[in-house]
């Protein structure tokens, strides 16, 4: 899976291409954590648009960025989430969990 | 090196192998391609030098031979040509040499080239032993799958596959479900079911789904509430797994005697049910979050809770059923799943529901594990005396950490259900009270006995201190209680927090005309008192609680315990 990763007025914009699955673990960790290491960085918006296919790992993972995020005071949002990665995200109930759009 | 060294003339052996010698390499050195070919099986060269002009066998020919020993592993030949031609040379690769060399040799150009070759073999070297680590490993996962598998069987007991009215299907996508399906029936005849769904698959995923069937057999035969069961799991899942393990469920209790079925369901599709032609008659709602994301305190135990007016079947997959990749490269979908569960009548719709699965898939293999339910739901023909006997009522309500319980019992209620356990498993959703679990059993116990007793049977304590009293008395409070027709039993527990530690907070209030409680409490105050057995009960809890005080007619007592 490819991350794209920018940065504007505060939010780090994490651009997600491919399948997200476990194979996508490292990548995923390395990027979120530089994003949530950057002071300027007050939050994190992860961008599904590109995501073709979903998983349970992805879950965990998200919920693992939820978790370090909260440590370090930072928000995370979920964004351009449709078709099967909502489908997903939706039998999970994770709108519970994030902010999605 | 090791090298071998072969060339039908002395002279250009010599040559070589004092090449070969100052380069450090051992040399091993015959004069026939027939020799050649005794000599590598035993002595294992690293690298061949073949010359090519020889009596008898060539160096093309003794190549191509070597080549058919099929030694397994990748025997470097050099030959010794003194042949330019390309044609020639071309030749001699394709019976299977690496290279050449122009005879008369060089030096310079043999030691590059053998360097060139010794890289090689090192990098060959790395990866045979790389690759031999791999099988190894392999072999022990595939060890371990076969424990866990062995495993997981064993703790999906017998019972679940001889329940009459279930029929499931695991499939795991390998070796090793992290799918899950288990079921047993409350000592009521309630029939709970479980389907579970750990993140990923194979061995991690089932391991994270494993700590979830014990609880729900334990819990199932004492006959724990549902939204009870999904909250004791909630907490061992998030205590024990990591923070990104989760386990998607949904927990269904049928009770065929009351025709009501109960679903708590949490990251899995929506369960549904189908009446008996195969046509939706409601689908459930799946409105929570997996097993092991929530802290405890931000639980949801609510369950959806639907009443039969006819046979239907109860129908719960997995994702990995909806979501099955078949050749197609489609996924197999709602629509696909409805249709082919309409097709079959009630008793075929499992087999129905495989066939059309294999079918998609058209010998692909899963992507991921599959589980699917089935529960056939009848109303049973209410049994004409028997009365519909009501749930005892209760409300709780959770804000921000304590929790309020309050149950009441009136007196259709009272005559059958023994308040003290009940009242003491709602207790132990409390953080904290587990320690103190006998303790606080005996204070329920004690103060509802009291309670009912004497505020709503009118018994008095002192029938029990004559000879045969004990007797008279159990027998009077049984017909007591079948007579009885009105009152109540309120009883109310909370978590509160005094002076800085949390306490228990227990009332009890009955609907009876009190007692002197003040008269008791000064006879009995010390719990060696014999002449008093009603007071030593309540002599025992006030020693046991921070404060215990009577109010209004001694109908209503609050009691506190310290829970630090």
């Amino acid at each position: 899976m490819h991350i794209d990763t920018h940065i504007v007025n505060g939010r780090a914009v994490l651009g997600l291409e491919g399948r997200f699955d476990f194979s996508a673990n490292s990548e995923f960790r390395r990027c979120c954590d530089e994003a949530l290491q950057a002071i300027q960085v007050r939050e994190l918006e992860i961008d599904l648009g590109q995501v073709l296919y979903l998983d349970s790992s992805a879950l965990g993972m998200l919920l693992m960025l939820r978790e370090r995020a909260e440590g370090v005071r930072k928000h995370v949002m979920l964004s351009n989430c449709r078709g099967a990665v909502k489908q997903v995200l939706d039998i999970a109930n994770f709108a519970k969990l994030f902010r999605i759009s | 090196m090791k090298i071998l060294l072969v060339d039908d003339s002395e002279h250009s052996i010599l040559i070589v192998s004092a090449f070969l010698d100052m380069m450090g390499h051992q040399v091993l050195a015959v004069t026939s391609g027939a020799e050649a070919l005794r000599m590598i099986p035993t002595e294992r060269p690293d690298i061949v030098l073949l010359d090519v002009v020889m009596p008898e066998m060539d160096g093309f020919e003794t190549a191509a031979r070597i080549r058919a020993l099929n030694l397994g592993r990748w025997l470097p030949l050099v030959f010794l040509t003194g042949n330019t031609e390309n044609a020639a040379i071309a030749r001699g690769i394709e019976v299977g040499g690496d290279d050449y060399l122009i005879k008369p040799v060089a030096f310079v150009m043999l030691k590059a080239k053998l360097d060139a070759f010794a890289r090689m073999l090192q990098m060959q070297r790395q990866l045979e032993q790389k690759s031999a680590e791999l099988e190894q490993y392999y072999h022990a996962a595939e060890e371990e799958q076969r424990v866990g598998a062995h495993l997981m069987s064993q703790m999906v007991r017998a019972d679940m596959r001889r329940e009459p009215l279930l029929a499931y299907w695991i499939q795991p996508a390998h070796n090793l479900s992290g799918d899950l399906v288990v079921a047993a029936r409350t000592p009521g005849g309630v029939l709970h079911v479980l389907l579970a769904d750990g993140t990923g698959h194979g061995l991690a995923a089932s391991l994270n789904v494993l700590p979830i069937v014990d609880p729900f057999y334990s819990m199932t035969a004492r006959g724990v509430s549902l939204g009870v069961i999904a909250s004791e799991v909630n907490g061992k899942i998030k205590r024990w797994l990591p923070v990104e393990r989760c386990v998607a469920a949904t927990l269904i209790a049928f009770d065929p005697a009351a025709g009501r079925i109960e679903v708590w369901s949490g990251g899995i599709p929506p369960p549904f049910l189908l009446d008996a032609g195969g046509r939706m008659l409601h689908e459930f709602a799946n409105p929570h979050l997996p097993l092991g994301v929530l802290a405890q305190a931000e639980f949801d135990a609510r369950t959806e809770l639907l009443y039969l007016e006819q046979a239907a079947q109860l129908i719960v997959c997995s994702d990995g059923v909806i979501e099955a990749e078949g050749a197609d490269g489609t996924q197999f979908g709602r629509e696909r799943l409805f249709a082919a569960l309409r097709q079959a009548p009630a008793a075929g719709r499992l087999e129905q529901l495989k066939g059309a699965l294999a079918g998609h898939f058209a010998g692909r293999s899963a992507n991921d594990d599959m589980a699917v339910a089935i529960i056939d739901c009848a109303p049973q023909p209410a049994a004409p005396q028997r009365e519909e006997l009501p749930m005892v009522r209760v409300t709780g309500t959770c804000a921000g950490g304590g929790w309020r319980v309050r149950a009441r019992m009136t007196a259709r209620e009272l005559k059958y259900l023994d308040a003290a356990p009940f009242l003491l498993e709602l207790a132990r959703r409390f953080h904290g009270i587990e320690a103190h679990a006998a303790q606080i059993h005996l204070i329920l116990s004690e103060l509802f006995n009291n309670a009912l007793d004497h505020g709503l049977l009118d018994l008095d304590s002192r029938i029990k201190q004559a000879p045969g009293g004990v007797e008279r008395f159990l027998a009077l409070r049984r017909n007591r209680l079948g007579d009885l027709r009105a009152g109540s039993v309120d009883i109310e527990l909370e978590i509160i927090a005094e002076g800085g530690r949390p306490m228990l907070a227990i009332r009890v209030r009955d609907s009876g005309r009190g007692f002197d409680y003040r008269s008791y409490q000064e006879a009995g105050a010390g719990i060696g008192a014999s002449t008093v057995p009603h007071g030593r009960g309540i002599a025992l809890v006030s020693n046991l609680c921070a404060r215990l005080e009577y109010q209004g007619s001694g109908n209503e007592v609050s009691a506190l315990y310290n829970l630090a």
